[in-house]
């Protein structure tokens, strides 16, 4: 393993140089390949961020990480410097801003280090708000840091270089979460309706239905009570005009098993205006319902399926949305942006 | 005086006159009992007992009825109480709720009980032997649990 990480080191090396060529900061210390330690940040071809602002403020994270395994105090402050001004012009990047300049600020490392945690969970994130266009990325997490509180952290590469201890515990943590593109998160999570002989009207009756699930859904989101009853009461409606008589027998058990149990959410949602946490109770067995049949069905669109672990005491839940970006209907404007997409529904 | 006992009159004729509009009472004949939800988990016997107490009178098809129900109106606002109970949950008909639906009821009927929201505070107010301890609270819930992963 060390005799691989020797080899790979140089090239590395060189990668991240010429990747950065731009980065002032790389010229303005002198590099330390002669400590077999030191390592080099491994900006992975073709990491892409969809959000540009965030894309740019990108390489000057990598640059963090790598001053702090390294344990390099100056070239921390250079790169944190440049974080600081790009997270300005980033939606909802003044966390990250704030975190950069206190980085600036610190006196030493053990408090550089400190920082870069809050810094990493703010950038983390970011970048799950934003996605990626292309490439991967990984969220490690090392449960020694912070004092055994555990601390993560972003890299391009699976392989653990810690930037919490540096030399001290180079290869301490592990890979939590792998963010790749939704494109590419299709090749593995991708799925396609069960049913495949779906009938013209029977799909259109089902849109309708999902239509106002994707209403109720919304006015959760957007903690918007009677615009969440209004797509209950609607769901309601569209169910009674649902078409039956088209369905394949096979389509039919499926529909009968989910039908009663999702008519009495819509209804019951419909009814409790005003009372946002008991519609959202009904909301996570309803969005079970809703998964289950646009998984047969089809949805007329392409839909999302995103999980949010926290919901119900961490029990986590579900819920099925028209968008890519995550607007969380289990606690709106509390935790907009709780959950991940666990598939493309196509 | 006289439009006052007039009134008075009148107002005691139609108390009379009320009592003869009885609503249908929630009995089911005994033999009705294909759907009950003791037909599809095992129900312990004090957890039957509980049931019957705290939760049948509305949430099935045989309600105990107080003396005062036979008297109108109570007569009424307990019948449109029992209609709405039946229609959010019957333990009398659970079998014919598909097997999603009886999973997601027992779930919320944790919920319900848990977060004190079931029995409603306004039937125990009168019905005190619906109340429920702490105990049976964890009795129910426990064995809604059980029977909610069958």
């Amino acid at each position: 393993m060390t005799t691989l990480l020797k080899a790979v080191l140089p090239v590395l090396a060189v990668i991240f140089l010429t990747a950065c060529g731009s980065g002032n900061a790389d010229k303005s210390h002198p590099p330390h390949e002669s400590d077999s330690s030191a390592t080099a940040a491994p900006v992975a071809a073709g990491v892409h961020l969809r959000d540009d602002k965030l894309n740019a403020v990108y390489p000057h994270y990598v640059q963090l990480t790598t001053a702090l395994t390294n344990g390099d105090m100056a070239a921390a402050k250079i790169a944190a410097s440049a974080i600081a001004a790009g997270a300005g012009e980033i939606t909802g990047g003044a966390a990250l801003g704030a975190a950069a300049a206190n980085i600036m600020a610190a006196t030493d490392i053990d408090a550089q280090r400190t920082l870069y945690a809050g810094l990493s969970t703010a950038f983390i994130a970011l970048v799950k708000q934003s996605g990626l266009s292309s490439g991967a990325l990984y969220v490690d997490f090392c449960p020694m840091a912070m004092h055994d509180k555990g601390a993560s952290w972003l890299s391009a590469g699976k392989e653990i270089k810690n930037p919490y201890f540096g030399e001290k515990m180079m290869t301490c943590g592990d890979v939590k979460e792998t963010i790749l593109p939704a494109t590419a998160a299709a090749g593995t999570g991708s799925v396609k309706p069960q049913f495949t002989n779906v009938d013209a009207k029977v799909a259109a009756s089902l849109k309708a239905v999902v239509a106002q699930y994707l209403q109720i859904k919304n006015g959760l989101a957007e903690d918007n009570s009677a615009g969440a009853a209004n797509g209950g009461k609607a769901m309601a409606a569209a169910m009674e005009k649902a078409d039956k008589t088209a369905m394949t027998p096979e389509q039919q058990q499926l529909y009968k098993e989910n039908e009663d149990d999702l008519k009495e959410h819509a209804e019951h949602i419909g009814k409790n205006e005003g009372n946002i946490e008991h519609q959202r109770e009904h909301f996570a067995q309803m969005s079970e319902d809703v998964y289950a049949l646009v998984k047969a069905f089809g949805g007329g669109q392409t839909l999302y399926h995103d999980y949010c672990p926290m919901y119900n005491d961490n029990k986590g839940a579900r819920w099925i949305s028209e968008t890519e970006v995550v607007k969380n209907p289990y606690f709106g404007s509390k935790m907009a942006t709780c959950g991940s997409v666990k598939e493309v529904m196509q | 005086m006289r439009t006052i006992r007039i009134m008075a009159v009148a107002a005691l004729a139609m108390f009379v006159g009320i009592q003869f509009i009885q609503p249908v009472k929630n009995r089911s004949s005994q033999m009705d009992t294909a759907n009950d939800i003791s037909r599809l988990y095992p129900i312990p016997a004090g957890i039957q007992d509980i049931l019957q107490r705290a939760c049948y009178d509305c949430h099935s098809n045989t309600t105990r009825y107080p003396w005062y129900a036979h008297i109108q109106p109570a007569g009424w606002w307990m019948a449109s109480h029992v209609k709405t109970g039946k229609e959010a949950l019957n333990f009398s008909e659970y079998g014919r709720y598909s097997l999603k639906r009886r999973r997601n009821k027992l779930e919320r009927m944790k919920e319900e009980i848990l977060e004190d929201r079931m029995p409603l505070g306004s039937y125990t107010m009168i019905h005190t032997d619906a109340r429920l301890t702490a105990e049976e609270k964890a009795l129910l819930v426990n064995w809604m649990a059980e029977a909610g992963e069958k």
